[in-house]
């Protein structure tokens, strides 16, 4: 008896109180504001499309990709899941791989190109000259990865590599005579001032020959090691 | 006994009320103090408030922190093989540029503002941007420049 005046209290004097949190006044402060965002978000856009438009017209763009559909008016690319759709028309010129002239005919579902001309309004391409070409020659399979060695061979020109902002990451690392040594400064430095504990950046890229390994093209010291890190051997 | 039942009920209801009376006048209390602060009426609006204002954010404010170019544009078509990439980033950033060629570095200036000459082979070529902070904050931009001599 006793609980159910208790609950029945509770109920009847709780109801108006969340009925008062429900509607409260700030309500159209929070419309006008997010309006005004809206309103400043869309002149943004508006000024940034204006500018768009007016550099896209007077400079030379080019994109490449797949030709994903072909026919005499219109090409459509795909580039990394992205489509974009490029006009043709009779100026555009046609440029085989081996560089010389070549006929829209010849371009096939499947192939790369790299396409030079205008974008018009509608954020089409409007094609001055395609060239046939090969994506994978364009590739840029460079990485730049800042890190601290943790290992350096003394018998070989390899050294192991931690990247400072993923600790669970490992480089083994292969250097050359190509491979630029320099300091933050921009002076020549040599192989045997690499030693452990050194921050370094590196410009690598996978070693064609070797899994797991990369050719560093280029490496910039930070600082001189500051600590000594036990080596261990570097398995070659 | 009735008389004895009859007390008992009472001091219960009278109990019952003063505790139901007690949770109401601390529910009263507490929804006044939430209604003095009139920013965020309640959790859920500012929520609302919050996710529109991450959205909306003018890009000024994300681009204080970010690495941007300048010059010259994503896709561009240039007749001169070495250029200047110019942008901004954060102060005496470190700034590598990497084409699937040549490495070329700098360094951004006290305002973070850079200018780095590089060399561009012929046709399209993609290029990564780096810039790495003095707290070893490292970001990555790509743009795609194509070096080509032909009359466009």
């Amino acid at each position: 008896m006793y609980l159910f005046f208790l609950l029945l209290s509770s109920l009847i004097f709780s109801q108006p109180i969340f009925a008062q949190e429900v509607t409260p006044t700030p309500n159209k402060t929070l419309t006008e504001e997010v309006r005004e965002m809206v309103t400043n978000k869309v002149k943004e856009i508006q000024q940034t499309s204006k500018e768009i438009v007016s550099n896209v017209s007077n400079t030379p763009k080019s994109l490449i990709g797949t030709i994903t559909k072909i026919d005499t008016t219109k090409i459509t690319i795909s580039y990394k899941n992205e489509s974009k759709n490029i006009t043709l028309n009779t100026d555009t010129v046609f440029i085989d791989a081996k560089k010389n002239k070549t006929k829209i005919e010849n371009l096939k579902v499947g192939q790369d190109i790299l396409i030079m001309g205008y974008f018009d309004q509608f954020n089409n391409l409007e094609a001055k000259r395609i060239v046939i070409t090969e994506l994978k020659t364009i590739e840029n399979k460079n990485e730049i990865v800042l890190g601290k060695i943790v290992d350096i061979s003394q018998a070989s020109p390899v050294f192991v590599l931690i990247p400072i902002k993923n600790k669970e990451a490992q480089y083994q690392i292969k250097t050359d005579s190509k491979s630029e040594i320099i300091d933050k400064d921009g002076n020549k430095l040599t192989i045997d001032k690499l030693k452990s504990g050194q921050k370094i950046i590196v410009v690598i890229q996978p070693d064609a020959k070797i899994a797991k390994t990369f050719y560093v093209s280029k490496i910039i010291t930070l600082d001189t090691p500051t600590a000594q890190i036990p080596e261990t051997p570097v398995n070659n | 006994m009735i008389k004895e039942l009859f007390l008992a009920i009472t001091l219960g209801s009278i109990l019952g009320f003063g505790i139901t009376g007690a949770f109401f006048a601390l529910n009263k209390n507490k929804t006044s103090n939430q209604s003095s602060i009139q920013v965020s009426p309640t959790p859920t609006i500012t929520n609302i408030q919050m996710s529109t204002q991450m959205t909306t954010t003018p890009a000024v404010s994300q681009t204080k922190t970010s690495t941007t170019i300048t010059s010259p544009e994503n896709n561009s078509v240039l007749s001169n093989a070495k250029i200047s990439i110019k942008g901004d980033s954060k102060p005496n950033s470190l700034i590598i540029i990497s084409t699937a060629a040549k490495t070329f570095n700098g360094k951004a200036n006290s305002n973070g503002v850079f200018s780095i000459n590089i060399e561009l082979e012929s046709g399209m070529n993609l290029i990564k941007i780096n810039s790495i902070d003095s707290e070893d904050n490292q970001e990555e931009i790509e743009l795609s420049l194509t070096y080509s001599t032909a009359k466009i």
